[in-house]
């Protein structure tokens, strides 16, 4: 019964070697260990992020700083600067307030002088004032008067202008009646010339006759004249 | 005249003023990658970023825009971005007036809780409506923007591609959620504060399509960050869906875009133009800040950087996927290491190595974690493209052919981890070393300087342990009662019995590039009652030389005894062979010649001869398996082989995997042995069906 119960024990054990083995294999832990080492890796790299963010925001936080600092130092030289000007403005402000007194006592007095002046100038243009309108009345008669005139005259141009109108309308009438009796004249003028030229051509023609007729007989009277004098020649020879 | 009243209506509708349609217009960038370089003079000029924040600020000048959007994909991978955890990248936002940037994958490299304390006193809002923490969304699900009597909402949708830090994971609960669950979660309440509805997605063009012809409450989909904008193989900037609907994909990073909406109706898009980054004159307050503050962060990047990690290499040392995945190798003891190409940004280290030096060759900050999987599994995700491998050379691991029933040791970033996910359903225990990539580096080269070695031969010459258990036990009691007259009805027991029985192996493997050892316990145990039935125990060495992939020698030690004396006798049956042992896919086999020789109770005369050992396996239909063994001695004891003796034990079986250990299996097994000395023949045969339990376990 031992020796049965030490074979049995082989698979039993090889049973137990395979669950080891295959606890040897893992499964990438899902042990303690291995969550932290994954809690490690994260925080880890959470770490490097930040802290490289944060030196960053710091090199930029001292650059602020430092430009902080300069605006400070400027803003110092500014301060005692506008100090100095302060200065120079209040003592600049007193010399002009003295001047600005003085000015302004001229000033009063050219006031007092500019007023007399103007009074007199006012009195001067008042009187220029009423001679100028005096002027312009008297121009303005003269004006109307010179217009009625220009619209009388004109008046009378156009009446005159009418009646030229109606006189020239008529013989315009007359002429155009005198062309018209001229373009007929010459209508039956054409025609009669026509028949004229149709006779002289006739004319023409009997003329021609009668010249070759009187040709042939000039002809014939030469021969015979010829004849006459070769007959007379004869004669004389004879 | 007609035709001057239709060029004046289409003006008007053109400026919008026609029917009261109002004109929107956004801009948008993506995929910015946190590109800042790391030098300060002339940075104005020719910092990538700086350009672009200038022609930025031109165009919010100009145009006018609702918002600006960053579509995603800030924070990853530039140097000065990954240096300061996204915060320049952040800065760079809230400077500029982005109204909103959509988490992507490349974004969650951060870290949650890094990117939670980025919103921190800052106006720019993180977008994503499906990142949740428990219940609640971990950042805005989405911003509201109004221009005139139009209301605009703007939702934001993360790629599933993202993957969280494993740490992160492990503390909070925070997930990526199905969106369109969210979708149909936040979108009702939505459509009541807004006019219309703008997605902004990292989802591929198929996914975007689908939920802009489904989801009737979304007017837009805007697409960047993780979306390439890859339809058919192409990259198309703009679908139409029949409906008036559009999908668009701003993928460009070079600049930014200007979208021009029409608000009637609907939102129709009227014009999207790309304008890439140039230099702008800027005068403002807001920019010269930033601008300092950015000469801050690379001023602390450089004197952070220059601290000396290594000094006097001796040499130059390249620095890319491949050599730092030997370090992995190395360090982690694996057989196999993998990385995501582009893990490490290829530098050439000479002389004084500086952790900047280090910082941005690395551009994967997850941590390296180690685990097993199946051949079947290793073949699959080294035959990536976007892996690189350590360990693997044509199909081959130490310079034998991956065997896909077998477990490796694999070691890789977090970011390979989830590759393997996502080829299998089944869950892959790991070890996490708590260490990055950067960490491994800087450890080395202050130590034993792997990176320098340039020859990694020696890593397939380490040892390994690798022990594989198989269980096989059944046990059947029997009881029979009946009477003295009554007959045992036909093919049922006489009388109560038990039965019990184990067959259990153990393979104890040490391999390196070139020798195998293995040494095999085995018990055959099996009684009826006080019976035995089998009594064997079992002991082999096995010595194997890797000589080639088919043809390797090797030298065989088999000592065969009883489990339990019989009669007080322990007999002891000892075989020596050496032969030429064959490797195929499916079959090992063994061809060897040795003697056997029976060394105890009693002990005879040796005999010589020949073995030959077949081992065929044959996986089908995922779970089941054939299994046809041969085992087979024939020797003799004289030289023309007249007293020869022949020993066979053939097992042929099917089995029936119902997960990674237990099987129940069917096995014929047929023994004959033929002795001269008395010319007669011993056979036995059975058959039986057992749960088994199988596993292999590798220790270093």
């Amino acid at each position: 019964m031992k020796i049965q119960v030490s074979v049995l024990c082989i698979p039993v054990i090889c049973a137990i070697m395979f669950a080891s083995c295959a606890t040897m294999s893992g499964n990438g832990g899902d042990g303690v260990a291995e969550q932290l080492k994954a809690q490690n890796r994260v925080m880890k790299n959470n770490l490097t992020q930040v802290q490289r963010e944060n030196d960053i925001l710091k090199e930029e936080n001292i650059q602020c700083k430092a430009s902080v600092d300069q605006l400070k130092s400027k803003v110092k030289m500014l301060e005692s600067e506008m100090a100095s000007m302060k200065k120079k403005y209040e003592s600049d402000i007193a010399l002009l307030e003295k001047k600005n007194e003085n000015l302004q006592e001229k000033n009063r007095i050219l006031d007092q002088e500019s007023t007399e002046k103007i009074k007199e100038l006012t009195k001067l243009n008042n009187k220029l004032e009423e001679r100028l309108t005096g002027k312009i009345e008297e121009l303005n008669k003269a004006i109307r008067k010179q217009e009625e005139e220009f619209n009388r005259q004109r008046q009378e141009m156009e009446s005159r202008f009418t009646e030229k109108e109606k006189e020239y309308k008529q013989r315009i009438a007359e002429l155009e009646k005198q062309v018209k009796q001229y373009q007929s004249d010459m209508e039956s003028m054409k025609s009669r010339l026509q028949a004229a030229e149709d006779r002289v051509e006739k004319l023409q023609s009997v003329v021609n006759d009668k010249e070759s007729i009187i040709k042939s007989l000039k002809e014939k009277l030469d021969a015979a004249k010829n004849e006459a004098a070769a007959a007379s020649d004869k004669k004389q020879g004879e | 005249m007609r035709g001057i009243a239709a060029v004046f209506i289409s003006i008007l509708i053109m400026t919008g003023s026609v029917f009261g349609a109002e004109t929107v217009t956004l801009l948008f960038t993506s995929n910015l990658q946190g590109r800042f370089g790391t030098v300060v003079d002339n940075q104005e000029e020719e910092d990538k970023m700086l350009l672009l924040a200038q022609s930025l600020a031109a165009a919010r000048s100009t145009r006018k825009p609702i918002a600006y959007i960053d579509l995603g994909n800030a924070f990853y991978p530039g140097t000065l971005s990954r240096y300061s955890f996204g915060s320049v990248m952040m800065d760079f936002f809230d400077y500029f007036d982005c109204d909103a940037t959509l988490v992507s994958s490349q974004d969650l490299n951060i870290g949650i809780k890094n990117l939670e304390f980025l919103k921190k006193g800052r106006d720019t809002s993180l977008l994503s409506a499906n990142i949740m923490d428990k219940k609640n969304p971990l950042f805005t699900p989405y911003i509201i923007r109004k221009q005139g009597d139009v209301t605009i909402g703007l939702v934001g949708l993360t790629s599933t591609r993202g993957v969280f830090d494993i740490a992160e994971r492990k503390l909070y609960s925070v997930a990526i959620r199905s969106y369109r669950k969210r979708l149909n979660a936040l979108l009702p309440k939505l459509k009541k504060e807004c006019d219309y509805i703008i997605l902004l997605s990292g989802l591929s063009y198929r996914e975007n399509l689908s939920l802009l012809s489904e989801v009737k409450e979304l007017d837009l989909v805007v697409s960047g960050g993780d979306a390439s904008g890859s339809l058919f193989r192409s990259k198309v900037r703009r679908v139409d869906l029949e409906n008036g609907k559009s999908v668009l994909t701003l993928a460009g990073n070079d600049g930014y875009y200007t979208l021009t909406l029409s608000a009637d109706e609907g939102l129709r898009v009227r014009d999207l133009a790309f304008t890439s980054a140039s230099r702008n004159r800027v005068d403002s307050r807001r920019y010269n800040e930033f601008v300092n503050r950015l000469t801050l962060w690379k001023k602390k990047f450089h004197n952070e950087g220059a601290e000396v990690v290594a000094s006097k290499l001796s040499g130059s040392v390249l620095l890319d996927d491949l050599t730092v995945a030997h370090l992995l190798r190395h360090a982690t003891r694996s057989e196999v290491a993998i990385l995501v190409k582009n893990s490490i940004v290829t530098a050439s280290l000479e002389g004084k190595v500086t952790y900047s030096d280090i910082v941005t060759s690395v551009n994967n900050e997850y941590p390296v974690l180690t685990y097993r999987v199946k051949g079947s599994l290793l073949k699959r995700l080294v035959a990536q493209d976007e892996i690189v491998a350590s360990g693997v050379r044509d199909g081959r691991v130490q310079g034998n052919m991956i065997r896909d029933d077998r477990e490796y040791s694999v070691c890789s970033t977090q970011k390979g981890y989830e590759r393997l996910l996502q080829l299998t359903r089944e869950k892959v225990a790991y070890t996490n070393t708590w260490k990055t990539l950067s960490d491994m580096i800087r450890a080395d080269l202050q130590g034993e300087r792997v990176l320098a070695r340039g020859d990694y031969h020696y890593l397939d010459n380490r040892f390994r342990l690798m022990v594989g258990v198989s269980l096989s036990n059944f046990y059947d009691r029997s009881v029979v009662s009946k009477g003295d007259e009554v007959e045992t009805p036909p093919g049922k027991p006489e009388e109560t019995y038990r039965k019990w029985g184990l067959e259990n192996k153990i393979d104890f493997t040490i391999y390196n590039r070139y020798h195998t050892f293995v040494l095999t316990p085995y018990v055959y145990y099996m009684r009826q009652d006080r019976e035995y039935l089998h009594n064997l125990l079992r002991g082999t060495f096995l010595y194997t030389y890797n000589l080639g992939d088919v043809l390797k020698p090797y030298h065989k030690s088999q000592a065969d005894t009883v489990l339990l004396e019989t009669e007080s006798l322990r007999p002891v049956l000892m075989r020596e062979t050496v032969g030429a042992f064959l490797s195929f896919k499916y079959l090992d086999g063994k061809l060897g010649a040795g003697l056997e020789k029976q060394v105890q109770d009693p002990e005879n005369k040796a005999l010589y001869g020949v073995e030959a050992i077949i081992d065929f396996r044959y996986p089908f239909w995922d779970r089941f398996n054939y299994t046809f063994l041969l085992d087979s001695f024939l020797s003799t004891r004289d030289r023309d082989f007249i007293e020869r003796h022949f020993r066979s034990d053939v097992t042929t079986g099917l089995s029936y995997s119902f997960n990674r250990l237990l099987s129940l299996s069917a096995k014929y097994r047929w023994f004959y042995l033929y002795s001269i000395d008395y010319d007669q023949e011993y056979r036995n045969s059975q058959f039986l069906l057992s749960l088994d339990v199988n596993a292999d376990f590798k220790f270093f």
